[in-house]
């Protein structure tokens, strides 16, 4: 079975040919990263007339690297949310009539469950990996999402937590514009951080009691403290606009002096999101009796939260298995699409034409 | 293969919260026309489904997509241009985009007065632009314009000369410019835009040899 997924609902134009939802066969992803890196964040109405520009040469190229022609394709995928509405609309509505046009079934798929669904896939010329075992733990965690969910098997959710405020990687996004390194902020702030100390200064972690729910707001709150002493007065008076309000207006870097102890602060910053993770998926883990725990998400690529995760899980759990996706099926693709759709057409979930884009689409 | 003039054209209008679809050429002249309001993603496809069921036809059959480009919603006239474009990618048509503001002008342009055509963009904004007829075709006196109705009601009240209104116009703005001896204002349910016009117009431009790329082709945004 190949199936051609299409994945459209933030800043990434991709599609992907996924042969029995393990082996992929082509995986093309058109990033907007640059577009929107003058903006400090994804300006909607940009990104969604870049997919109208990018849909049919990612398209294309994802069926001619696959070696197949259209007659090629035995299904269609899309998702559907959780995501940008105009962006969303883009991949659903080509998906749907590709599929009504090439007499195929068509497979609406939730963003979240495509990002879990990277664990099953192999790189193109490999051995796909040895399916996960159930029951397990995942925390799923990007610019948009911060979840943590338990599956007893496959399409079987249960809603674990999640986040109060910002997601996790919306908080690297702050981080990194407080202390003027850059969008996206997760890979920069990684950067930044190595050889820093990650315990030199003293940031909060929000436990919230027992549950498994997540917050990063008054982190970000501690960091824009911290680091105020060491910016340049030309900075911005307001550097907490998550995303512009005018729909083109240029983002002003904040610019710190040069003596700005920048790796302890990116390091102590890091510290501060990757512990409340990794310590209630550890917990969750444990409480569920998983017999493996998923990273997935553009942040599962942060290798402090690989590295401290994996420590814990093994001091805490003995050999339950940690495992990500590699990281080209971390952030935003349309494999993870076209693969989470086979075990959804297996279970008999099949669209119609008058499905429709879902921005605020739950998992469970 | 067979060329594309042996296969009817699939018409495509979602660009305002007023859509249409239609079927034109080697026997065929069927349209539908309906009020998609902002859900034209659940409601374009299902209906030129329906469409070609009603006509006896499966996509297979269709021998090129015309598309209205724009101006408009900015969302309607993604999901017009997606599907369009999805059509190409699965059955390998030719494209033609055509100006939504045109559509709404075409039919009227027989009378031989100018014609001002509107397009609702949102947030009770009107685009709106002046076309004349020319020997076969209709050709565009100003650069269209995002303005509030009291603009477009104004540019035709300091016209000398007769001249037709049309297009989307809410209630308040057929009144204004119905008091106006020199302007023609259509009844509302002759100024709804057809897929036959949209037909009529990609007809000039497949004639032209005028096809568009598909990469290409993009909405026309004006934003304000
Ligand atoms: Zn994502």
């Amino acid at each position: 079975m190949q199936i051609l997924g299409i994945e459209t609902s933030c800043d990434e134009t991709a599609a992907a040919i996924v042969v029995d939802g393990v082996r992929v066969r082509s995986n093309i992803v058109a990033s907007q990263t640059e577009l929107h890196r003058a903006h400090g964040g994804v300006v909607p109405e940009l990104a969604a007339r870049q997919h109208i520009r990018a849909i049919v040469p990612v398209i294309e190229t994802a069926l001619a690297d696959a070696g197949i022609d259209r007659a090629g394709i035995d299904a269609v995928a899309m998702t559907a949310g959780p995501g940008l509405a105009g962006s969303l609309l883009v991949g659903v509505n080509v998906a749907k009539t590709m599929a009504w046009a090439l007499d195929r079934p068509l497979i609406s798929v939730n963003h979240l469950e495509a990002h879990i669904y990277a664990n099953w896939l192999g790189l193109p010329g490999e051995e796909p990996p040895p399916p996960p075992r159930f029951p397990l733990v995942c925390l799923l965690v990007s610019g948009g999402h911060t979840e943590l969910i338990a599956m007893t098997g496959h399409g079987l959710y249960r809603h674990l937590g999640r986040t109060l405020d910002d997601a996790a990687g919306e908080a690297f996004d702050k981080g990194a514009r407080l202390l003027g390194l850059g969008y996206p902020g997760g890979p920069a702030i990684q950067r930044a951080a190595s050889g820093g100390d990650p315990e030199r200064f003293a940031l909060p972690r929000a436990w919230l009691g027992e549950s498994y729910d997540f917050s990063f707001s008054g982190l970000k709150t501690a960091l824009l403290r911290l680091s105020e002493p060491y910016r340049l007065p030309a900075s911005p008076e307001e550097p907490f606009q998550g995303s512009p309000s005018g729909p083109f207006r240029e983002h002003r870097p904040v610019q710190l002096v040069g003596d700005a102890p920048v790796a302890d602060l990116a390091a102590s910053f890091q510290a501060a999101i990757v512990e409340p993770l990794v310590v209630k998926t550890v917990r969750a883990a444990e409480a569920f009796g998983a017999r493996t725990i998923l990273l997935a998400g553009g942040v599962a690529a942060n290798r402090a939260l690989r590295d401290a995760l994996t420590a814990a899980a093994a001091a805490t759990l003995g050999d339950t298995p940690v495992r990500f996706p590699p990281l080209v099926y971390c952030t935003d693709n349309a494999a993870m699409v076209a693969g989470a759709a086979h075990w959804a057409l297996r279970r008999g979930d099949q669209a119609g034409w008058e499905a429709d884009v879902v921005p605020r689409l739950a998992l469970v | 293969m067979d060329s594309a003039a042996d296969k009817p054209l699939l018409c495509i209008d979602a660009s305002s919260e007023q859509a249409g679809v239609g079927l034109f050429g080697r026997g065929h002249d069927a349209e539908l026309i309906w009020r998609a309001g902002r859900a034209q993603t659940v409601t374009l496809l299902a209906q030129i489904h329906h469409l070609l069921e009603l006509n006896g036809l499966v996509p297979a059959d269709l021998g090129a997509v015309a598309v209205a480009s724009g101006p408009g919603t900015f969302n309607g006239l993604r999901v017009g241009m997606s599907v369009a474009k999805g059509l190409v990618l699965a059955l390998d048509l030719p494209l033609y985009g055509v100006d939504t503001l045109a559509i709404a002008a075409a039919p009227w342009l027989a009378s031989n007065a100018p014609v001002i055509a509107a397009v609702a963009a949102g947030r009770g904004r009107l685009v709106w632009a002046e076309y004349c007829a020319t020997a076969d075709d209709i050709s565009l006196v100003a650069e269209p314009r995002n303005t509030a109705p009291d603009a477009l009601v104004e540019a035709a009240r300091t016209r000398a000369d007769r001249i037709v209104v049309t297009g989307e116009l809410d209630a308040e703005t057929v009144a204004a410019l119905v008091t106006l001896d020199h302007v023609v204002v259509p009844s509302a349910p002759l100024r709804v835009r057809r897929p036959g016009a949209l037909a009529w117009l990609a007809g000039q431009r497949l004639a032209r040899g005028e096809a568009d790329d598909p990469v290409l082709l993009e909405p026309r945004y004006l934003g304000r």
